[in-house]
């Protein structure tokens, strides 16, 4: 028995190991955020020699990146496109507008704190973050996936009533 | 231009600067206002939208038409109460004035008639407040009431 759960860890770790280096990103652009992209991906910053690559369907993704604030009507639909997204998944907040609202603090249509309702892997601050920033949070998830911490989808699985009781009181469902 | 407006428009014609004639008219005569400048050839709609005059107790209407031949933007606008708004639609007019109209009783609570989706939820799902583009909606607060916000204290060097 132990040395089967300890070859599990192995074969957990190895995963991991290898996953870092083939992350698919979701192109799931909520909001401004999103015109940083396209010199990321493309041939000046080049996100692909990390192995990350933009792809269309949520099913196939492994990041969520969420580009920017995020409004009532976005949230419903993020949600449900990150509960179609297969484990494990990683979520990063792009943006002082999912970390705090950023100069939407005072709106009425914005929710301030992505991680209450999704649980967010990675921040990147700045408003806007360059390209730099945004690889430079993408090499932070590599990291922590390759140690193991990245565990924000079964902290999902595990605080489910919590995220749920969140999301019902912002979307009134 | 303007002699050509001032020939069909029952109302206050002003030529602000060139290419610019503001048209001020009373609600019974908006819709064939937009019907009479649709005929001079101001054939594009560009903006409807509303403005809150709270100390007056009106709304005003605001329709940004365009013509493309003579290239001439007209604004024609028109007060309405403030209590039980209402004003009628354009969509046989203008059909692009659809989700404007939408938007008009989202934002402002101004009810549509002829428009089947006004006052249905467009942007703002499940909303239970006052609309939020009046003046007396106060959105700091239902910021801080209904969204969390994180308490980090903020030091500067």
């Amino acid at each position: 028995m132990e040395l089967q759960e300890t070859l599990e860890e192995g074969y957990v770790e190895i995963l991991d190991h290898l996953r870092k280096r083939s992350l698919w990103m979701l192109h799931y652009c909520t909001a401004c955020g999103a015109i940083e992209l396209p010199p990321t991906i493309t041939s000046r910053f080049d996100a692909e020699r990390f192995g990350i690559a933009p792809f269309v369907t949520s099913r196939q993704s492994d990041i969520l990146l969420v580009t920017g604030y995020i409004n009532i009507k976005t949230l419903r639909r993020l949600i449900t496109v990150y509960e179609q997204m297969l484990p494990p998944k990683y979520v990063i907040g792009f943006g002082s507008c999912t970390i705090n609202g950023g100069i939407y603090w005072d709106s009425y249509a914005i929710v301030k704190r992505l991680d209450l309702y999704l649980p967010v892997d990675v921040y990147i601050a700045g408003c806007m973050p360059t390209p730099m920033a945004v690889l430079e949070g993408f090499r932070t998830l590599m990291k922590l996936i390759d140690e193991g911490k990245a565990n924000g989808w079964k902290k999902y699985q595990e605080n489910y009533e919590y995220y749920k009781e969140n999301q019902r009181k912002v979307l009134k469902w | 231009m303007v002699e050509e407006i001032k020939r069909v428009v029952i109302g206050e014609v002003v030529e602000k600067r060139p290419q610019r004639v503001i048209v001020k008219v009373e609600k019974e005569n908006f819709a064939s206002t937009l019907n009479a400048l649709k005929a001079l050839s101001f054939n594009r709609l560009n903006l409807l939208t509303a403005i809150d005059f709270i100390k007056e107790n009106q709304f005003e209407i605001v329709a940004l038409v365009y013509s493309d031949e003579k290239k001439v933007m007209s604004i024609v606008k028109a007060r309405i109460p403030r209590d039980n708004p209402e004003i009628e639609t354009l969509i046989h007019i203008y059909p692009n004035a659809f989700k404007y109209e939408v938007e008009l009783g989202e934002m402002f609570g101004i009810r549509v008639i002829g428009n089947p989706d006004s006052m249905k939820p467009f942007v703002l799902e499940g909303w239970g407040d006052l609309p939020p583009l009046r003046k007396d909606f106060d959105s700091i607060k239902y910021a801080t009431e209904h969204y969390e916000s994180r308490n980090v204290e903020v030091k500067y060097d």
